[in-house]
């Protein structure tokens, strides 16, 4: 099962709209949309598979639902941005 | 002692910083800033005494120099990611692999472009990968400069990181095809030695090899000090093994590269005092006293002083490079290139 | 010549001997000489070539820090030269506050950071506010916020650059001789320098603390407006107007959150100086 793990050296910090995460290796400020940082929230320290966020996000935010397509694919989409800005690792 | 011998010397002996006079210290950060040596002899001077805004110099080069490795260890990291799907090994070059190897020219260097070297028969599948993750040529295709490179280069256009800005170069030897000494890049890649990073350093005496080859080939001793300054600190470390001169020796004879590693270490041993076999190193030659003129060159406030030594070494510099029709065409191309952006800049400061 | 600038020494040469008695007289009111301190940064303009030193002359740039890119410059603004060359050495060389492209004033040690592109007039609110409503000047293009816990403010009040419109606007309110050279034909049009009050420069080893961050919007005919950004917007308007927080890590965000969660920011837009004036006055008497 493929795991999304949060990166440790990161800074989060919540404004009073946006949340910023600085990534302190390589130096760069991210901005999350709100539905990034439920996203980002949602994923344990530890680690979790897209299934077990998807469920912590509907516990915290209630039934959560994508514009289009199934709400699994939309996530793991997100999932994958997060990634690629290098503040989530995905470990198979 | 000139302002370059003044930095030279602080490098040999720190303790020297605690005795200098504020003119000295104006001659020895201007050199020391020209030379990207700045960061390193502010890691040298911790726990010194030195004048209080000495210390405010040196620190902030030191912290800039500290903030750079962690972005350099992190284009490392994404590199890496990006490349382990194919399944090749990856070679780091220079200043990455003393980053990841945590190897003695590490502290305080400033460490820019991310080298490293693939298997030849490998590198449009790397240039690929590396392309799906972000990075793009810098140089437009088609331009002279483009196919320079490709035709001609031990490595392809650089590549920069489309958000990050992160530039790779990526190697499939460590001289051009143009160069008149060919080395075995196979032997490089058979002989690397893993590190925890998932991409792979040379071999001692091969990392040496491809510095000192760098610094006797790779344009006209620009950066000299520093890449000299590596050599000193690699040697140093490396000689603490049993093998490291045989190994040396026999290495540099596979690749054709004694010649280079000769003017390296007898360049090195002039400046930091580098110690090496005299058999290794040979005789000193003309070059070398241009070498030494240049390196020896600046003024207090870090401009060069030997502008002819210098224009013979950047001759010779493309000259090892390239055959004679070549480097005519090459830095004729150079030279119409210059002009016409002097015409322009001439224009709009006319107007 | 070696000139102190707020927290900086410049070492500043040039084989063009008018070049550099302009700038000895621009700079009068500043530290000039020490010639036995350790100084920040060097700057020389020298002849692009050296016919151009007799023939059309022109200058470059030769400094501790600089860009490959760097355009050429008609001796006859030198004067803009060695601005572009000291404020390139802060701009890349130094790292031991946050630089933010703005302007600021003080009142009673508390500052007002005034953020935004050039030609939004913040340069004109600066030169009004010090010279117009009593502001101590601490400089009209970079601010230096400190990394430690108060996030203070350290001056660096070089002459204010007038550009075009708003040197009439000044020269009505002060007198002739605080005017360095007016340079026509400039990349920015015509630049004229003002030199800010005696005091000001006198100050300016004493720290301010910021309370109000203003963007201006200069508008010919627009009515004044006041509107308060939200953090994340004041966070993305100031490392936007950072050139180094890049090269400063961790203590660099730090500082800029500590700024932005303390200190209000307001998006002002006004269609007269004096109305400028008024806005940042209100928000002042709000913040105090």
């Amino acid at each position: 099962m493929a795991l999304y793990v949060p990166v440790e050296a990161v800074r989060y910090e919540k404004l009073d709209d946006l949340s910023l995460v600085f990534h302190r290796l390589s130096g760069e400020t991210h901005i999350l949309s709100p539905e990034m940082e439920a996203i980002y929230e949602a994923i344990p320290a530890g680690g979790a598979d897209a299934e077990q966020i998807l469920f912590r996000l509907e516990a915290v935010h209630g039934l959560v639902e994508a514009e289009e397509g199934d709400p699994a694919s939309a996530l793991c989409l997100r999932l994958d941005q997060l990634t690629e800005l290098g503040i989530v690792r995905h470990i198979s | 002692m000139t302002p370059s011998t003044l930095l030279h010397s602080v490098l040999r002996e720190p303790q020297r910083m605690e005795r200098l006079t504020a003119e000295q210290w104006n001659a020895l950060i201007r050199v020391a800033r020209v030379e990207m040596l700045m960061g390193t002899i502010g890691m040298l001077s911790t726990g010194m005494h030195v004048p209080d805004k000495a210390r405010l110099l040196l620190d902030e080069a030191a912290a800039i120099a500290s903030v750079r490795q962690n972005a350099a260890r992190y284009e490392v990291q994404r590199m890496v990611e990006a490349l382990t799907p194919t399944g090749m090994p990856v070679i780091l070059m220079k200043g990455s692999a003393y980053l990841m190897a945590d190897l003695p020219p590490c502290p305080g260097r400033n460490i820019g472009d991310l080298d490293i070297m693939v298997p030849f028969d490998r590198l449009s599948e790397a240039e690929a990968a590396l392309k799906r993750h972000g990075w793009q040529s810098i140089k437009a295709k088609g331009t002279y400069d483009d196919s320079y490179y490709r035709e001609w280069m031990h490595e392809l256009p650089p590549l920069a990181h489309e958000t990050r800005g992160g530039v790779i170069d990526l190697h499939h030897t460590i001289l051009p095809r143009t160069a008149r000494l060919t080395p075995r890049p196979e032997r490089m890649l058979a002989n690397a030695i893993p590190t925890n990073c998932g991409a792979y350093i040379m071999a001692p005496a091969e990392m040496l090899l491809h510095s000192a080859t760098h610094l006797a080939y790779d344009g006209d001793l620009q950066g000299g000090a520093r890449n000299l300054w590596d050599i000193d600190r690699l040697v140093r470390h490396f000689a603490e093994q049993p093998d490291f001169w045989d190994d040396l020796k026999s290495a540099a004879t596979a690749h054709e590269l004694t010649s280079p590693l000769a003017r390296a270490l007898r360049l090195s041993h002039r400046l930091y005092g580098t110690p090496s076999p005299a058999a290794l190193r040979g005789k000193p030659d003309l070059i070398d006293r241009l070498a030494l003129r240049k390196l020896r060159g600046h003024d207090r406030y870090g401009a060069p002083t030997t502008p002819i030594s210098n224009f013979i070494l950047f001759l010779r510099g493309h000259w090892l490079r390239m055959p004679l029709p070549m480097l005519t065409r090459h830095l004729l191309t150079k030279w119409r290139a210059r002009r016409a952006e002097a015409r322009q800049a001439g224009r709009e400061n006319d107007q | 010549m070696r000139l102190r600038i707020g927290p900086a020494i410049f070492d500043i040469r040039s084989p063009f001997g008018g070049a550099i008695a302009s700038l000895r007289h621009l700079y009068r009111d500043y530290p000039q000489g020490m010639p036995d301190e350790i100084y920040d940064f060097t700057v020389a303009a020298l002849p692009t070539t050296p016919w151009r030193r007799w023939f059309r002359p022109s200058i470059r740039l030769q400094a501790d820090f600089t860009v490959e890119e760097a355009v050429p410059v008609a001796l006859r603004h030198a004067l803009l030269a060695f601005e572009m060359g000291v404020n390139m050495q802060m701009a890349l060389g130094y790292r031991r506050d946050i630089i933010l492209h703005a302007a600021s004033a003080a009142r009673d040690d508390r500052a007002v950071v005034i953020v935004g592109d050039s030609g939004s007039g913040k340069s004109t609110l600066s030169a009004l506010l010090s010279w117009s409503a009593g502001w101590r000047h601490c400089g009209d293009e970079l601010a230096l916020i400190g990394l430690a816990g108060d996030y203070s403010l350290t001056p660096y009040p070089r002459p204010i650059g007038l550009k075009n419109q708003s040197i009439p606007v000044m020269r009505e309110r002060v007198s002739a001789d605080r005017f360095g050279p007016r340079l026509e034909g400039t990349m920015k049009g015509t630049v004229q320098h003002l030199l800010p009050p005696v005091d000001a420069i006198q100050a300016m080893d004493r720290p301010a603390r910021p309370a109000l961050i203003v963007s201006p919007h200069f508008t010919a005919g627009a009515s004044p407006e006041i509107r308060r950004m939200t953090q994340s917007e004041a966070y993305l308007r100031l490392s936007v107007a950072s050139t180094n927080q890049l090269t400063l890590g961790e203590p660099g965000f730090d500082a800029l959150i500590r700024l932005i969660r303390s200190v209000p920011a307001y998006d002002i837009t006004y269609g007269t100086s004096e109305e400028g004036l008024q806005l940042v006055e209100k928000l002042w008497g709000d913040v105090e």
